[in-house]
């Protein structure tokens, strides 16, 4: 209650005293982005072996048509049906998205941890490489990435990490830096806790709130950084069904099919938009969880 | 200051108000039936411990409330304008000028981007004529009003700048930029010094005094109100369950929760042998779902079957019309009395002084001052904040040893450095012939298992996710203390030696209150098995009735254990209650220390005296001498020779500004850091007495 | 206040430093060595041809100290000649700026303005239809690429409408409206990613200042409405919104390369590309650091703004 209802912070203490405790309300974003995202988890998983046609096949009688009861979303210049390339996309896109910022939450959330709760040099050094780094463009530092390391989706993936770590740590060291001198922490250094055990029992649980919804945020940067790099040229190479890819191959032939490209960007900017609307649900979610708690 | 203002015109009539917030699908009935006249010229105090709904009357008076908050019945006239009809542009008209208000934490009740003078000018320049170059010298003469040297300059700061009571100040000159009719004041002390608490009642006494202002006192400290308000209206769980005149109220309280109150808060003639202090057990009722009877019933000590059936009606007791209470059985309580207690102060040396487990000698603790890159390379010297600057103290098995002082005084670093929290700069710390160096961490298991600490803010002092059962298990295993097998039953144990039922271990800290925060931190620290626990301002966020019960709970516990406490406090009567031994600490430095029946009482060292005059006691019996500190507060940083308290100092002489102060030894026990002649010290007069009386109040 | 200016222009420079050995690490360092990527072509010739186009581009030296021979031909103007064309690359760099420039400058001034307006719009009356309206357009303008929003703007301006140019390509000496004419879309899509991020920080930062106890204070002061909301609370809201706008400066460099990639406009995002595509290392090493320093400068800038909002920050 910092200053949340400040007007009456000490009448409504009483508010959160009641024994019966309401459950909360859970937000509407959080539900409709959660399911949506559960959605394409599903579809990544199942997505190749539900698709109508292998996504490489070429089928020349049929090049270019539109949406048909044959090809629900039409085909591309070569004849592959638009539908089965999508859906087969999904899995390329998730997880390559997921895996990248796995690393770079995982990596981001140690540095954090460990750069706040140190303090001194070592935080402060380690707190100007992320500066030098945070200084690239996200875009920009993964197109460098990719560049050094050469254009193919597991380096797409790497870049992902590289661009996330610096800014994942960031984030955690700040709420690291809020509980370094909380009492309970202290507590556990007066009983002479180890380094390893106050970070990861005392601090780490207590900072789960900020990590998961940076999480869902870097997930739709993920997303975007996917698409925009295959886009380039830079990501996944043909003839994989990458969205991103899809959409700068066909990109031609829009004004005379525009179904070739809408599939793929609806199911880009639904993606990134599900994963935005949980992200804003779950925040929402777990300040109001936060206020009950005091 | 306790018999009436002078009964003038009615300048607030509040009657049968109902107040309600709407939060997350409940409705929190936070203000019932709330009946109130403010008078000109008058203070009217309205007491309450937190969840009593006296923020919400001030809010709602101003019609400052928030969005969730709803007058849900009742009136409010100002004059004879009914301020819950006003128009968005009426009330402005009023808001700021003919009422004003001055708020609890003036840090966050000032704009951060602006600076002050044009805060206040703003007000003026809303509702007066008054423009430019007038205008600003209206805002300097508030500024100067408000006793701040420099009135140009402050109004040229922005608030970081300032202090807290600097900061006060500013709103208090804000509020009386159009001499308003009506001032409320919702606990404008709280969180600051006793002596700048003292200042600032003082000041606004003097500009009530000149303006002939009505004032809504809103405040939890019943010492307060007996200093500074005529008439106050007792609140518990959002009604009034007493009202009448101080001097009435405070010396014939007719509600049970009055008394409750009146005998909780540890009072400065009160010590821990005498008896102990009368808690009141049980937790404030639900706001959403109210008893059906007396709000207070589950609760008092008087109740009975009748209580709980059916609310008690409001009775005037006396001549007066507001002289009333709501209590069925009013009249049948046994009479309220003042107990005196006889002090030996032998006995009292006798019990302070023993074998000294815990010995400190010429300890400081330096903090640097950081240096920018530049200065490091041309070799600017380093500064240090002398936090704690060379102090000697002894402290028994069993014993509690209190170090009292304002904010920033070194308190808290010293009972920090004590348990390994921080570095010592020089000198020694021995606990039993083991010296107690360097962190924590540094130390080996034994000594860091006999060296607790308990914390101020309950809210922090558990770790959220962790159960209460986990949290006092943990000493028990990281120590071996107890196999594995039987720390369930310990920690059981535990929980009932802090008067916690068995089901708590399955809790976690957001189902507790604070002050069942506080007995979990108690049983963790207890459950080391320690001999010494710092106390660092452990009651200082509890509401007065929990705080009796924790200060119970911790000299019990001490009997029975042995061990010994360091008791950091800025509060001079729990400290009078709690301790053998008092050490006054200014500025990183002794003052005094000895028994409490020794520093309570001539001889002074003058800081100590100060602070004595500074403190507000809830009882009318009581006289107290009027010393205020005035001049600046030196800087901690190298800080300059001599006295540090001589810049303050009332009875400062030259030889303070230059020379370190020597030690008078009054008793093995009782020391005194000071320049003034021991004759002069043995001939101060008791600053605070019983009425009509010379002798001391301790 | 100048002591604080110092401070920061000295961690820039550290910054700067720091941004051009990170590009060179990157490039140089790591495994997959560019060196041998930029000579793919030539790799299949002899090996005295390659060693002696290797020391010719000073390639066989240390990397360190490669990199300082580039760094102190960069402070001295000389940022090396670019292999894919042949001429230095510091004009070609200033010449691809200014275009980029003229994309982002427009791009940025439209999305402050704009996104302070409905942010506190927006946070006055919080969940209400308007908040709700304004919250559904930013969460769709910042989950669209820009390579998306070019391309749907372009099917619909260009093909369908034919209102604009599907490609924004500029000729100097044409007046501010056909510019205008131009650049319109690239400059929206541009502008509608950065609306969108700082609408979303300028709302909430607002939502929170207006439950702060100062500007209750304001309130009960008496001050009109706009005062309390203007005065008191945005200057304060602005804050975090200084930090996000700076932020999205670099979101911008970045949807720069997407945006002109769609649009076939030759800034310095395609210049980037057009680096990697050609494997061609002096130009993407510089053209880098150009984007990476543009940021920091900006950063600086935002910095200096929020010190000049928030005086607790100037002294400190």
């Amino acid at each position: 209650m910092s200053n949340g209802t400040a007007i009456t912070a000490d009448d409504a203490k009483v508010v959160e005293q009641p024994a019966v405790k309401k459950p909360r309300r859970v937000p509407l974003s959080m539900i409709i982005g959660g399911t949506i995202v559960s959605f394409f988890v599903v579809l990544a998983i199942i997505g190749p072996y539900v698709t109508p046609y292998p996504f490489d096949q070429f089928h020349f009688k049929h090049r270019m048509v539109p949406p048909s009861a044959e090809f629900w979303l039409g085909t591309d210049r070569y004849g592959r049906d638009i539908f089965s390339r999508v859906v087969s996309g999904a899995s390329l896109t998730v997880f390559m998205a997921g895996t990248g910022t796995f690393i770079g939450v995982t990596i981001g959330v140690l540095i954090g941890m460990f750069s706040g709760y140190t303090g001194g040099w070592v935080d402060e050094i380690l707190m100007r490489l992320t500066d030098i780094a945070m200084s690239f463009p996200g875009l920009l530092l993964a197109m460098l990435v990719v560049a050094a390391l050469g254009a193919n989706e597991v380096n797409a993936v790497i870049s992902i990490g590289v661009v996330f770590v610096p800014k994942v740590a960031r984030v955690v060291r700040s709420a690291t830096l809020g509980l370094r001198h909380i009492q309970f922490v202290e507590a556990a250094q007066v009983r002479g806790e180890s380094r390893a055990y106050i970070i990861f029992r005392e601090i780490l649980p207590n900072i789960w709130p900020p990590i998961i919804v940076e999480t869902c945020i870097r997930l739709s940067y993920a997303v975007l950084l996917v698409v925009s790099l295959s886009y380039l040229g830079l990501g996944a190479q043909p003839p994989a069904p990458d969205w991103g890819l899809m959409i700068a191959k066909e990109r031609a032939f829009m004004v005379t099919a525009p179904w070739v490209v809408f599939a793929p960007a609806s199911a880009i900017v639904l993606l990134i938009v599900s994963f935005n609307l949980l992200g804003d649900g779950l925040r929402e979610w777990l300040a109001a969880r936060k206020t009950s708690d005091e | 200051m306790s018999d009436g203002g002078g009964g003038g015109r009615d300048v607030l009539t509040i009657r049968d108000l109902d107040v309600t917030y709407f939060v997350r699908g409940q409705e929190v009935k936070a203000v019932r039936g709330v009946n109130l006249t403010v008078r000109a010229g008058e203070t009217l105090a309205v007491v309450g411990e937190s969840g009593s709904g006296k923020s919400t009357i001030a809010f709602t008076t101003m019609r400052g409330l928030d969005a969730a908050g709803r007058v849900m019945n009742g009136s409010i006239h100002f004059h004879d304008t009914d301020m819950l009809a006003l128009r968005p542009r009426e009330l402005r008209a009023i808001q700021g000028s003919r009422m004003a208000m001055v708020y609890q934490d003036p840090q966050t009740a000032l704009n951060p981007a602006f600076r002050v003078g044009d805060q206040i000018g703003e007000v003026v320049r809303e509702h007066t004529e008054m423009r430019g170059e007038q205008a600003d010298n209206r805002v300097l003469e508030l500024l100067g009003g408000v006793n701040l040297p420099d009135p140009a300059g402050v109004a040229q700061r922005y608030p970081h700048e300032l202090s807290g009571g600097q900061q006060q100040r500013v709103l208090i000159a804000m509020s009386f930029a159009c001499n308003p009719e009506l001032l409320i004041m919702d606990e404008p002390t709280t969180g600051l010094d006793v002596t700048t608490e003292a200042h600032i009642l003082d000041l606004v006494a003097n500009l009530k005094e000149q303006h002939g202002s009505a004032i809504l006192y809103i405040t939890h400290n019943l010492g307060v109100v007996a200093r500074f308000c005529h008439r106050v209206a007792v609140m518990y769980a959002g009604e009034i369950v007493e009202e009448g005149p101080v001097s009435r109220v405070f010396s014939k309280p007719a509600h049970p929760y009055t008394r409750s109150l009146l005998t909780c808060i540890p009072k400065l003639d009160l010590s821990k042998h005498d008896r102990p202090l009368s808690a009141i057990e049980g937790q404030l009722p639900s706001l959403s779902d109210l008893p059906t009877g007396c709000i207070f019933a589950a609760r008092c000590d008087f109740a009975e079957d009748a209580c709980r059936a059916t609310p008690p009606p409001r009775e005037q007791i006396g001549d007066d019309a507001e002289d009333t209470v709501s209590c069925h059985r009013h009249r049948e309580l046994p009479p309220f009395e003042f107990e005196r207690h006889i002090r030996d102060v032998d006995q009292a040396r006798a019990d302070a002084t023993s074998d000294g487990a815990l010995q400190v000698e010429r300890l400081k603790c330096f903090y640097p001052v950081r240096r920018r890159i530049i200065e490091y390379v041309s070799g600017k010297q380093q500064k240090f904040v002398h936090a704690v600057d060379d102090i000697d103290l002894e402290l028994g098995r069993g014993r509690t040893l209190a170090v009292v002082g304002e904010s920033g005084c070194g308190k808290t670093t010293l009972g920090r450095t004590l348990v390994g929290l921080q570095m010592a700069t020089d000198g020694t710390l021995t606990f039993e012939g083991n010296e107690l160096a360097g962190l924590a961490r540094d130390r080996g298991p034994d000594l860091r298992r006999r060296v607790q600490i308990i914390f101020q803010n309950p809210d922090a002092t558990l770790n959220p996710q962790r159960s209460v059962g986990d949290a006092i298990a943990r000493p028990l295993e990281l120590f071996n203390l107890v196999p594995e097998s039987g720390r369930a039953a310990r920690v059981t144990d535990l929980l009932r030696s802090v008067n916690l039922p068995d089901n708590f271990a399955d809790r976690f800290p957001h189902e507790l209150s604070g002050g069942q925060k506080q007995r979990v931190a108690i049983a963790r620290a207890f459950a080391a098995e320690p001999d010494l626990i710092v106390c660092d301002e452990p009651l200082s966020a509890l509401d007065v009735s929990v705080q009796a019960a924790i200060l119970n709970l911790l000299v019990d516990l001490q009997k029975r254990s042995n061990t010994a406490y360091l008791f950091i406090s800025h509060d001079l009567s729990v400290v009078r209650y709690l301790s053998d031994l008092v050490a006054v600490m200014y500025m990183g430095k002794l003052a005094e220390v000895g028994t409490p029946e020794e520093v309570f009482v001539p001889p002074y060292h003058p800081y100590t005296e100060a602070l004595l005059s500074a403190i507000s006691i809830p009882d009318p019996m009581i006289e107290q001498e009027n010393i205020r500190l005035e001049g600046p507060v030196p800087s901690p940083v190298n800080p300059a020779p001599g006295c540090r308290f001589a810049s303050r100092c009332p009875r400062k002489m030259t030889v303070c500004e230059t020379q370190e102060p020597p030690l008078h030894e009054f008793s093995p026990s009782h020391r005194l850091y000071c320049h003034i002649p021991r004759e002069e010290l043995d001939k101060m007069r008791p600053v605070i007495r019983y009425a009509g009386e010379e002798t001391a109040v301790v | 206040m100048l002591k604080y200016l110092l401070r920061r222009l000295w961690l820039l420079a550290l910054t700067l430093v720091g941004i051009s050995l990170l590009i060179y690490v990157i490039l140089q360092v790591l495994p997959g060595d560019a060196v041998d990527q930029l000579l793919g072509a030539w790799s299949q010739q002899t090996g005295t041809e390659y060693e002696v186009l290797r020391a010719q581009l000073g390639l066989d030296r240390p990397w360190y100290e490669q990199y300082f021979g580039w760094l102190w031909d960069a402070m001295h103007g000389d940022l090396g000649r670019s292999f894919a064309m042949d001429a230095p690359v510091l004009p070609i760099l200033v010449q691809r700026l200014v275009f980029s420039l003229r994309l982002a400058v427009p791009a940025l001034i439209i999305a402050v303005v704009l996104s302070l307006i409905l942010g506190v719009i927006a946070a006055v009356r919080p969940n209400g239809w308007l908040d709700t309206a304004i919250t559904v357009f930013t969460l769709t303008g910042v989950s669209v690429p820009a390579f998306i929003s070019g391309s749907l703007a372009i099917l619909v301006f260009a093909a369908w409408l034919e209102w604009l140019p599907s490609t924004s390509s500029l000729s100097e000496g044409e007046g501010f409206f056909h510019w205008a004419y131009v650049l319109a879309m690239p400059v929206a899509v541009l502008a509608l990613e950065a609306l969108a991020h700082i609408t979303r920080i300028t709302r909430s930062s607002m939502i929170e200042v207006l439950k702060t106890p100062y500007v209750r204070t304001a309130k009960l002061k008496g001050l009109p409405r706009q005062m309390v909301l203007f005065k008191h609370a945005l200057r304060n809201a602005m804050l975090p919104t200084v930090t996000v706008i700076a932020f999205n400066i670099g979101w911008m460099l970045g949807g720069v390369v997407l945006v002109e990639q769609v649009f076939s406009y030759p800034g310095l995002g395609s210049l980037v590309l057009f680096a990697i595509e050609q494997r061609d290392l002096p130009l993407l090493q510089a053209s880098m650091f150009f984007v990476a320093g543009g940021y920091c400068i900006a950063n600086v800038l935002a910095d200096l703004t929020y010190a000049l909002l928030d005086p607790r920050i100037r002294y400190s």
